[in-house]
């Protein structure tokens, strides 16, 4: 793919935009639940999400994905930033307006066991939405079994209740549920991550063919960098509740800037014995630190192998390296540069 | 040729549930040469875990087991279970998926890696407690001696299924088991951890009895691969056979439907239709049957046996189409 | 769409039974495999209507009074036995039975009526509403049950209505317990949350998503508490600050006898027994009810 503006995301309004968003959880202990400490799943996340394209999210657990998706939705209330859609504040939308705005974002969870009432038949759970705006139980019904069969399941099994149903199954029916209402955006979190390998591919197919159907927008959370790069038409990488690098698929796959963002694409594993033996890995010294106490500067500098001083006081500004492609890192590593080389070069 | 260190001789499993009886594991066969890495890999329900679990005697106890487990000249579904308590450790050490719940968590670390030495070996307290923190060095813990003086809950993730190996390599094992050790860590983290085992199999010479499900961790460590699909092997071969000869439609099916990194972008995935096999209610004939696209009659009344493909023997597929294959394979590749 | 064999193929390909069954079904089919609380469901369910059947079949009265039969054993004519008035002890052994029976389902009712509302308040709505039925049910964990009711017994015991409202005042706090643990780990289910997302609101959240899933545990509850308030019941009245005469119950009946217990130790043990076996079949049916309804347990995969 070439740089050719054409290409890119189209401009005017994104179908969603995130300024600044922060999420804080308090710890709480002690009789009195006096708060001891503060976790910051989101600290300070910017993005945009156009129409009909998907961003992926990246990260390792705790890096505030998941956390991310959900106050994005009002399902967790937002610390302060702002989050827009198609220029209406949802962060600051009344009850009212909130219930106006869920027709047009949906969400679609991880756990495909937990998602759906085990006390209602498929049929009922995919028509609650409409139910909920109003639609009479008839419609909602009819609607419900057309949404069945949309998302390759057979309409007789609306009666029957989600126990019976395989994980593959049962996540088809999370999405039926979030494409009730028509929505524009669906973020989804981490929709294939429990699933057998041999049925997610159906899944993602799935999710690809009805994005084309219905021109709908995704917000892709995962940790599994190759399920994202298949499905993503721009990535953005998350380390401890910040955005470290954003950019356009083919950026972030072939020439990584962040050195997480390279780091963590060595670290993944491929299905193929001759290419695993020829990999030259970056193995990642040391584990995550916590969530509750961030280092300070770079967040990242705690692991990366080419941090200096700087990194440890300055925390750095994200900042276009190039057309779309955001990197927060005060030695960014330029197109085709090898975080192992410079790593070397710096005597590490 | 050498002795294998861990033969299974048409292993059976099955064990009662409230909803009927369930037969994890169907007469599997298949060795363990020493030094070598063997991957089992396969789906829920595919009865990988099952084969591992019964390898050290740890299936649940209401299971009904047939078949043979032979370990250093005796069949380990035989012998006593305080003979089999010397095995455990000693002989076959086990890495498990969730090391939070494998420690104990109000032991200290240290303890319970010095324990495993004293289990085994007639040495002194402190002695053991050394040992221990040579070991957790080993596996790459950064300051072991004030390590092994806290407790599991003190320690990350990836740092716990260290501690895991430290102790399963405590007794110089000749097999290492390691049931799923890297699903639940981060890729970079897994990583590091995939690397230690490594590491600690280059120092021991221990076999390894990798079970997974994730073809990307099989392709980078693994000498040899066993496909686990139903309870039966589907494949077994080496990692080349497996990966680039596959002789076998349901392996052939899961690897082009994982999206890969290294893979052209904007190709479509190639899904295998259907769910993996319920296992209280399996299908008649062949497991993957209902799921295959080259399947016929035959497939649904029985299931093929394990036949020998290539010429020297080690490569081993079950199919009632097996003669067909190559060009099945070409015709759906041209499509 | 007829059952073809392309269909049952289909079934077998996405791993799926013929037949759908629905939570209450499968429920059912593994209370049923029980063994124990099939039984002790049956013995209830025998007990139970015999209680109300045996004093219409009898050709005694409750309150018939024969003084020449007085204070007699166990006999063909007077299976039970007699009191001193010669009453039959077999219809007033039933009639207070009955009366137990009426008490532990008025404390059922009541208690799993207060607990739950109360229970889903707190676990719903959390902060300082959380806090005051906290309040509630320590205030009531702290102050013996037992004393309290003595004395609130002396003053208002005496009917059998008094008498139930009395136990369920205590009774609701359990049900309540475990219905704000159901609601504070249920509110945060995915479901719920996708409930949320489309937009829906507490009333709907609470009835629809998690009143049913929190039903299972609170009817395991329901029939503890029931064996409870037998026993609390029969203990108020043993203690005569119970139901009391001429109404009468297993406790007042057990009371009544207690001085024979060398002449005729039938007049204990009979009431006795009923109430043991009463108690226990409620037990073994709570037991039998959370092994269905416990979702761990619940295996139809893997």
């Amino acid at each position: 793919m070439t740089n050719d503006p054409t290409t890119l995301p189209a401009h005017g309004d994104p179908v969603l935009r995130v300024e600044n968003l922060v999420k804080d959880f308090p710890i709480q202990a002690g009789f009195f639940r006096r708060q001891v400490g503060l976790v910051q799943a989101v600290s300070g996340v910017s993005l945009e999400i156009h129409e009909h394209e998907t961003l992926g999210v990246v990260g390792e657990s705790g890096c505030g994905k998941t956390t991310l998706g959900r106050t994005i939705l009002r399902l967790l209330d937002a610390t302060s930033g702002s989050v827009t859609y198609k220029g209406e504040s949802v962060t600051g939308a009344s009850n009212s307006r909130m219930r106006e705005l869920r027709r047009h974002m949906q969400i679609v969870f991880q756990d495909p066991f937990a998602s759906l009432n085990p006390r209602m038949p498929v049929r009922e759970i995919i028509a609650e939405p409409l139910r909920i705006h109003g639609e009479s139980r008839a419609a909602a019904s009819a609607r419900a079994n057309e949404l069945i069969d949309a998302v390759g399941l057979l309409s007789d099994y609306g009666n029957r209740y989600p126990h019976e149903f395989s994980g593959g199954q049962r996540q088809r029916i999370g999405i039926a549920r979030a494409l009730a209402l028509q929505p524009t955006l669906i973020i989804l979190d981490e929709p294939v991550s429990a699933l057998d390998v041999s049925v997610q591919a159906q899944v993602v197919n799935l999710l690809e063919d009805l994005q084309n159907e219905f021109k709908l927008s995704y917000m892709f959370i995962a940790h599994d960098l190759s399920v994202v790069r298949h499905i993503s038409d721009r990535v953005a990488v998350m380390y401890l509740g910040k955005v470290v690098e954003v950019a356009d698929r083919d950026s972030i796959y072939d020439r990584p800037s962040h050195p997480y963002t390279q780091s963590l694409l060595s670290a993944v594993p491929v299905a193929d014995p001759h290419a695993e033996r020829n990999r030259r890995r970056i193995v990642l010294e040391g584990d995550l630190p916590s969530p509750a106490a961030v280092p300070s500067g770079c967040r990242f500098r705690t692991r990366c192998p080419i941090a200096t001083e700087r990194c440890s006081v300055e925390e750095p500004e994200i900042r276009l390296m190039a057309e779309g492609h955001e990197v927060a890192c005060h030695f960014p590593l330029s197109p085709g540069e090898s975080l192992i080389e410079v790593a070397a070069a710096r005597g590490r | 040729m050498t002795e294998p260190v861990i033969s299974f001789d048409d292993l059976s499993v099955s064990f009662p549930t409230d909803d009927g009886m369930v037969r994890a594991v169907r007469n599997v066969s298949f060795d363990v040469e020493p030094g070598e890495v063997m991957a089992v890999v396969g789906e829920s329900g595919s009865g990988k875990s099952v084969t591992a679990l019964a390898a050290m005697r740890l299936h649940p106890g209401s299971a009904e087991i047939t078949g043979e487990i032979r370990f250093g000249g005796r069949d380990l579904l035989g012998i006593g279970e305080k003979e089999m308590r010397r095995v455990r450790g000693n002989g076959i050490a086990m890495i498990f998926q969730d090391p939070m719940t494998a420690l104990n968590p109000v032991m200290k670390v240290g303890a319970q890696i010095a324990e495993m030495v004293l289990i085994h070996d007639d040495v002194s307290k402190k002695e053991a407690w050394t040992r221990a923190a040579d070991l957790l060095e080993s596996v790459g813990v950064p300051e072991p001696g004030r390590r092994v003086k806290q407790y599991p809950h003190e320690f990350s993730g990836g740092m716990r299924q260290r501690a895991m190996i430290a102790m399963a390599i405590a007794n110089g094992p000749d097999l290492l088991i390691a049931d799923e050790p890297t699903t639940a860590l981060d890729v970079t983290i897994q990583a590091q951890v995939l690397e230690v085992m490594k590491t600690a199999q280059e120092a021991t010479g221990a076999a390894i009895l990798l079970i997974t499900h994730d073809l990307g961790v099989v392709a980078g460590i693994a000498d040899r691969v066993v496909v686990m699909y139903g309870g039966r092997v589907f494949e077994s071969g080496s990692a080349d056979q497996v990966f680039y000869r596959s002789q076998n439609p349901y392996t052939r099916g899961l690897m082009s439907s994982i999206p890969r990194l290294d893979a052209p972008k904007g190709e479509r995935l190639i899904p295998i239709p259907g769910t993996p096999p319920n296992v209280l209610n399996p299908p008649s004939g062949c497991a993957f049957g209902p799921r295959c696209t080259f399947a016929s009659d035959s497939c649904h009344e029985s299931h093929a046996e394990l036949m020998s493909v290539g010429f020297d023997g080690t490569h081993r597929s079950r199919c009632h189409k097996l003669a067909e294959l190559p060009d099945l394979f070409a015709a759906a590749e041209t499509r | 769409m007829p059952n073809t064999a392309i269909d049952l193929h289909q079934l077998e390909a996405e791993g799926l039974s013929i037949k759908p069954k629905s939570f209450g079904r499968q429920t059912w089919e593994r209370f049923r495999r029980h063994r124990l609380a099939m039984i002790a469901f049956v013995i209830l369910v025998l007990l139970i209507s015999s209680f109300w059947i045996v004093p219409i079949l009898s050709p005694y009265g409750v309150r018939e009074i024969n003084i020449q039969d007085a204070a007699q054993g166990v006999s063909w004519k007077h299976p039970f036995g007699t009191d001193p008035l010669g009453r039959d002890l077999m219809t007033r052994t039933m009639e207070g039975a009955q009366v137990s029976i009426y008490i532990a389902a008025v404390v059922a009712l009541i208690s799993t009526a207060i607990g739950t509302f109360l229970g889903a308040l707190a676990g719903y709505f959390g902060k300082w509403v959380d806090a005051l039925v906290n309040q509630m049910i320590n205030l009531i964990l702290v102050v013996p049950a037992l004393v309290v009711l003595l004395v609130v017994g002396i003053k208002f015991g005496g009917s059998v209505n008094q008498v139930a409202f009395l136990v369920a005042l205590i009774s609701w706090i359990t049900i309540a317990r475990i219905v704000r643990g159901l609601f504070f780990q249920l509110k945060e289910a995915d479901f719920v949350q996708a409930a949320r997302a489309a937009g829906a609101g507490p009333g709907r959240i609470i009835f629809r998503h998690i009143l049913p899933n929190a039903m299972g545990p609170v009817l395991v509850q329901i029939t503890l508490v029931s064996g409870a308030a037998i026993i609390l019941e029969s203990t108020l009245s043993f203690l005569g600050l119970g139901v009391t005469p001429p109404d009468t119950s297993l406790g007042t009946l057990i009371a009544e006898s207690k001085g024979f217990i060398d002449v005729t130790p039938s007049r204990v043990l009979i009431p006795g027994s009923i109430l043991t076996l009463l108690v226990l079949c409620l037990n073994f049916l709570g037991d039998g009810l959370r092994d269905a309804l416990d979702p761990a347990t619940r295996k139809t995969r893997q």
